[in-house]
């Protein structure tokens, strides 16, 4: 699953670009409902540090 | 171009699912101030005199053990959630109706009557178990 945790930065920034709408939709904060710009940044560092968890350094 | 399966689709959506959650959980304190002022802004009155109100209130929520002379009792009182507290407060202090506990809470007034009955018991219970005379 993800080449074993193990994708490359371009394979990453893909996957982040293709499911950014669903990452703005969990981005919205609840009580404004607009874009918590924050939490997407946070979506995001944590989407990179998993997918390249296996990654050797 | 790396193609998601529907397994690794899944999995993502886990993953930013957990960092929300997690966001707000670090952010907690943040977002209960957010509630205390959300239906200030909701609400179609003066903002300035709710504001003042919310803010009085909470601070009487919050010495409300301070008006019980048993340390014991006071220390019961003291660990009861905000909400509990506030409609010990609302009713016993400010002499306010269940209608008017319910209309703050956004609960229905059987629920408040219910809620304070039940933390009313709740109070008999912890003193008996102390051996606290209640009064």
């Amino acid at each position: 699953m993800f080449n074993n945790y193990n994708l490359s930065d371009e394979e990453v920034l893909g996957i982040i670009d293709q499911y950014e709408n669903l990452i703005d939709k969990y981005s919205k904060n609840s009580v404004t409902g607009r874009i918590d710009e924050q939490l997407k940044t946070d979506i995001i560092g944590r989407i990179y540090m998993v997918l390249t968890h296996n990654r050797e350094r | 171009m790396y193609i998601l399966s529907e397994q690794e689709r899944a999995v993502l959506k886990r993953i930013i699912k957990y960092a929300r959650y997690d966001y707000y959980k670090k952010r907690k304190n943040d977002f209960e101030e957010l509630a205390l002022y959300e239906d200030i802004l909701c609400s179609k009155t003066d903002l300035q005199t709710e504001l003042e109100e919310k803010m009085d209130e909470a601070l009487e929520v919050e010495k409300l053990e301070d008006l019980f002379k048993n340390e014991e009792l006071r220390k019961i009182v003291k660990a009861l959630a905000y909400d509990d507290k506030l409609v010990l407060s609302m009713f016993y202090v400010k002499k306010k109706t269940d209608e008017q506990i319910a209309k703050r809470l956004k609960i229905s007034r059987s629920g408040a009557n219910k809620k304070r009955l039940r933390l009313i018991d709740y109070l008999q219970e912890e003193c008996e178990k102390r051996g606290i005379k209640y009064v």
